[in-house]
């Protein structure tokens, strides 16, 4: 505050002259001004307050006039008028105080014969939104819950008939905090002893994942017994009228001194905010005077004295306050226990935890040690469970629990800090390693909250299932879904979640006709909202077992239900589901549109560098694959990867898997080197984030073992394939389908490799177990049976090579569906075949009826146009054909314009320029 | 202190007109309610008096628009101070605010009530000593007009406002901290 200056109208006049002659002269000629002039010492002292003044950047009127006129809003006077008026129930008795959101009166019912005083709130301004109404009911059953002897209760609350929302608690006679410690004259440890109590409360809410918000001294009471109580728990959170999921301009009631630095931040507001009251509440208590604005600044007239008193402190103590205080929310206490427990510490004369580095500090050390097994580190983490809030809230379930996920984050700090291990420790850490620690963790919780601790366990199995533990996530949904069910029924919202992600798991693993029986045993939908994601689901079962026209049918009306509900997250979630469907149904080009669109809305959501940018961006390179726009697939791979190096600061996952997308690209350019390079830093990234008998791990190997297989590399293929498919065996049994699959090509390219007998025995083994899947892909099997037909005549045994495509004849036939154009590949293998056996005549005819087929079917396939040209051009010259020359020419046109042509494919064309030779004599 | 702020006599050159006071009343009244309807931080000042004068500019028959502005900054100003009095008179827990929270320029002092206070103090002394200057502020921020349009009521150049509009703020920032 300025010192009082006797200020006449005069002086004022006379500096105001002079402020507009020497606002713009340079310090050396404004002293010449001033000497000539002569004002006298009050005008000067004016107009230099005045000078100093207009350099300064901000001000009052930084803030407009209407703005700031309406945060003092106040209440009319006739809010007297309601006492002995009744609302929800209550008489109103008398005033007792009034906030800046609230006017607070004492009011009382009659329960039982009993008279029951409330603290009965009423707030100023009515929930504007029907979704305002909503969250407040649902964080009002949440609160009901809250009990602890040091918490005052909500007791009921609700809008009244007039729509003005209304609280009752329980009601608490005292004083507020630091004036009860004051006139009660307690001592330094009796205060601290008061803080730790009032930490230990605030705890036992957090437990229950509920955040405080607005803690400050006139929140807190000491009672007649010299008891603290922590009122008005959640209520922030009750009234909040913004909609956490608008990305607009929000706006939030804090209190100035107490609010954390973040919460003037957009973001999910975290336990965090509810320490570093905490340690403005103890700095408080502890100098026995009001902070400033800022807590860590000592501010205004007092603001020299503050500093001397902080001085004064115990170092320890100082520590411990600074500590609550820090800026960044990671340095503070993991929770208010941690903080109560350091008080502790220090009354009972201990080392307290908390020496600079704090904990926190040392967690991120702990992740850049182990960058490796911590894969993203904490970041990683933060960003999952914020994934998981918002997916939470927009499913339409309790929108709330994205406050709540944000104390599940907290808790998983916890478990980190708690989890740091000593120098003697195996290995490096996995995030699933810290995962399963917050699990067990959890476990062991007495205090936790039953909801609270199924729900934290349903979010770590999330986790789990991220990070591709399929079989540990599982068994924690089911666990979930069992409890859920039992305690609130099993069309309760967790219960119904967590019976979902069952779904979802089943899927992940591919076993699909699971996933649909426990689809459609799940408790009806509870509302649209639900419906579309049950349809969502429902498509892309369908077309993972090529039910095309139930997975479009099924997606479409996910689609068109989401948009109508039109919210945007819905539609998000939704069009991703949707490309999935629409690709596997080879609507490229609507599928194409819906992942730009996602796109867009995942750009708008989550910036340009996100992992699920990145992700759409690999999803956009597989169907710009599938159009055969190579190009433009390889772009939108490349992108994918690059976003991924940007955003990971170790390996992850999901990087792994957008490789893939760039490896496939690679692969169908003809550019197996190229691919890989791509598919092994694949595999290594799997190895090191998931480990060796991983389910993703072996699928990994396997993209590597047939890039090997393609660069007749056999032996080395075999021996990766002969892996994968032990892994895969181990995971998902001898029968499923990967499992098989694997072992096909594991059997291909052993006996290429030169062990028929082996080759054979997995081969035949593979065919018979694809053939026995009750879902199984008609394409894995028709492929398997065509790669023992070409062993058969490799190992030159022509009649068993045709017996096995006549097989593979029949295997098409009896599909209902098959992607590749299996008749002509047929007819194709049989021409060559009996090429191969000289039987010329025979061959003419299969390469007659490919040739029809092929160019009926699709005559794009160039793989199959340039083997027919080549093997019509070596028939042609063994015939001594005079066309023949004309025939090489063209098979020599559409061998050039292959991408990538077969071991098979360049083997006749060897033969071909052999035997083309004499026709083309060369010099003399 | 000479204090006039409780009534409209000191608007400077629109002489005060026995029939405005109850317009007056009614216009302040108005501003209050619709700055009590509105969401905090959703509020422009420019919009709120644009509205009072769609709403009351007709009704209230004033001769010019020009006029109307003068009355209606000073009823905004005087909105002002009477929630600043009463926030002050208000003992335990007004003291929270509501925060834009992508506004940078939040600034949390400006909601003190005290600082309302010494503003409007320090603006009375500057309309002792230079009465345009004063004006200049108040249909500046409190009317939310633009230093041209102000220029333009008061019936002056744009370089006097902009000089007057520099001289008053660093006036009341030296008054104020």
């Amino acid at each position: 505050m300025s010192p009082p200056l006797p200020i006449t109208t005069e002086s004022l006049t006379q500096a105001c002259a002079l402020f507009d002659r020497c606002v713009d002269l340079d310090p050396e000629q404004r002293n010449t001004l001033l000497g000539a002039e002569r004002p006298d010492a009050l005008v000067e002292q004016l107009l230099r307050a005045m000078l100093a003044a207009d350099r300064r950047v901000e001000d009052p009127f930084a803030t407009p006039a209407a703005v700031w006129a309406a945060q003092m809003e106040v209440e009319p006077d006739t809010i007297d008028g309601l006492i002995g008026q009744s609302i929800g129930g209550f008489l109103i008795v008398s005033r007792l105080g009034q906030g800046g959101s609230s006017v607070v009166f004492a009011a009382e019912r009659d329960v039982a014969g009993a008279t029951q005083r409330v603290a009965l709130k009423l707030m100023r301004t009515g929930l504007f939104s029907a979704e305002a109404q909503r969250r407040f009911r649902r964080e009002q059953a949440i609160l009901t819950q809250l009990t602890h002897p040091q918490i005052a209760r909500l007791i009921d609350a609700g809008v009244s008939t007039a729509g003005i929302p209304y609280i009752a608690m329980e009601r608490i006679d005292g004083r507020p905090l630091v004036d009860g410690a004051r006139e009660r004259g307690l001592d330094m440890p009796a205060r601290l002893r008061l803080l730790a109590e009032v930490a230990l409360a605030v705890d036992a809410a957090h437990r229950a994942l509920i955040v405080h918000r607005d803690l400050k001294p006139a929140n807190i009471f000491i009672d007649h017994e010299g008891r603290v109580k922590v009122l008005d728990f959640g209520i922030a959170k009750l009234i909040d009228d913004d909609d956490p999921t608008q990305t607009q301009t929000q706006h939030i009631m804090l209190t100035p001194g107490y609010a954390a630095p973040e919460q003037y931040r957009p973001g999910a507001l975290t336990t965090a905010v509810d320490v570093y009251a905490l340690g403005v509440i103890g700095a408080e208590l502890v100098l026995d005077t009001r902070l400033g604005p800022d807590a860590r600044v000592p501010h205004g007239p007092e603001a020299e004295a503050q500093r001397v008193r902080w001085q004064a402190l115990d170092g320890d103590l100082a520590t411990v306050l600074r500590t609550a205080l820090a800026e960044d929310p990671r340095r503070r206490y993991a929770s208010a226990r941690h903080f109560a427990d350091d008080i502790g510490r220090y009354l009972a004369r201990e080392p307290i935890a908390a020496h600079p580095p704090s904990r926190f500090y040392r967690v991120r050390k702990f992740a850049s040690r182990h960058r490796l097994g911590l894969a993203l580190g904490l970041g990683m983490l933060a960003a999952l469970f914020a994934g998981f809030a918002s997916v939470v809230s927009q499913r339409n379930l309790a929108q709330q629990q994205a406050a709540r996920a944000d104390s599940l984050r907290d808790f998983m700090f916890a478990a980190f800090a708690d989890a740091e291990p000593g120098p003697a420790r195996d290995g490096p850490a996995t995030v699933l390693d810290a995962v399963r620690r917050a699990i067990a963790a959890s476990d062991a919780d007495p205090d936790a909250d039953p909801q609270a601790r199924l729900e934290l366990r349903l979010r770590l199995a999330q986790v789990l299932q991220r990070q591709g533990d399929l079989g540990g996530a599982r068994s924690l949904f089911e666990e979930v879904r069992n409890a859920a069910g039992e305690r609130w029924g099993a069309s309760s919202a967790l219960a119904m979640e967590a019976a979902t992600a069952v779904v979802q798991n089943s899927m992940a693993r591919g076993e699909f006709a699971r996933a649909r029986s426990e689809l459609d045993s799940l408790p009806p939908p509870a509302d649209a909202a639900q419906r579309v994601e049950r349809l969502s689901v429902s498509a892309v079962l369908a077309s993972r077992v090529r039910e095309r026209e139930r997975a479009l049918r099924d997606g479409e009306a996910a689609m068109t239900l989401a948009r109508r509900i039109g919210d945007p997250e819905l539609v998000r979630i939704t069009l991703n589901d949707w490309g999935v469907v629409l690709v596997a149904a080879e609507h490229i080009e609507p599928a194409i549109d819906a992942y730009r669109e996602l796109l867009v809305l995942n750009r708008v959501r989550f910036g340009e560098r996100h992992q699920r940018v990145a992700n759409v961006h690999a999803a956009l390179a597989r169907a710009y694959r599938r159009r055969g726009d190579l190009d433009q697939a390889e772009v939108a791979a490349r992108a994918a990867v690059e976003i991924d190096r940007a955003i990971y600061s170790g390996d992850d996952r999901h990087a792994a898997v957008n490789l893939n997308a760039l490896m496939l690209v690679l692969r169908e350019r003809g550019d197996v080197d190229g691919a890989l390079v791509v598919a092994r830093e694949a595999l290594r990234i799997n190895v090191a984030v998931l480990g060796e008998g991983h389910p993703d791990t072996a699928l990994a190997r396997y993209g590597v073992g047939e890039l090997l297989m393609r660069r007749e590399d056999y032996a080395e293929a075999a021996s990766l394939l002969g892996r994968s498919t032990v892994d895969n065996e181990r995971e998902f049994g001898a029968e499923h389908w990967r499992t098989a699959a694997t072992r096909a090509l594991h059997g291909f390219s052993l006996g290429m490799a030169g062990s028929t007998e082996a080759g054979v025995a997995e081969l035949e083994q593979a065919i018979s177990d694809l053939r026995a899947l009750p879902d199984g892909d008609p394409d894995r099997l028709c492929g398997a049976i065509e790669r023992r037909a070409r062993l058969a005549q490799h190992a030159g045994d022509a009649a068993l090579a045709m017996q096995w495509l006549d097989r593979l004849q029949a295997a098409d036939k009896d599909a209902p569906v098959t992607r590749a154009c299996w008749l002509g590949n047929v007819e194709l293998r049989r021409a060559a075949v009996a090429f191969d056996s000289g039987r010329l005549g025979e061959a003419t005819g299969f390469l007659h009826k490919s040739g029809t087929i092929i160019d009926a079917v699709d005559p794009q396939v160039l793989q199959f146009s340039a083997e027919h040209a080549l093997l019509k051009a070596l028939i042609m010259h063994r015939m001594a054909d005079p066309a023949a020359a004309a025939a090489t020419a063209q098979a020599e046109a559409l061998l050039t314009g292959l991408p990538a042509s077969s071991p098979e494919l360049r083997q006749r064309a060897l033969a071909l320029r052999e035997v083309s030779r004499p026709s083309v004599p060369r010099g003399p | 202190m000479n204090r006039t702020l409780e009534s409209p006599e000191s608007a400077g050159p629109f002489a005060p007109d026995a029939a405005f006071v109850a317009a007056y009343e009614r216009l302040k009244a108005m501003a209050h309610r619709e700055l009590s309807r509105a969401q905090p931080g959703t509020v422009s000042t420019t919009e709120l008096v644009h509205e009072l004068y769609l709403r009351l500019g007709d009704e209230l028959s004033f001769e010019a628009p020009d006029q109307f502005f003068a009355y209606a900054a000073r009823a905004i100003r005087h909105i002002l101070v009477d929630r600043a009095r009463h926030r002050l008179s208000i003992k335990a827990g007004g003291d929270q605010q509501a925060v834009a929270l992508t506004d940078p320029a939040v600034n949390i002092v400006a909601a003190a009530p005290e600082l309302a206070l010494m503003l409007d103090r320090a603006l009375d002394e500057l309309a002792a000593a230079n009465p345009r200057a004063a004006q200049v502020v108040e249909l500046h921020y409190f009317a939310g007009l633009g230093l041209e349009q102000v220029a333009q009521v008061l019936g002056v150049v744009r370089r006097t406002v902009d000089r007057d509009w520099r001289q008053a703020r660093a006036y009341l920032l030296s008054r104020v901290e």
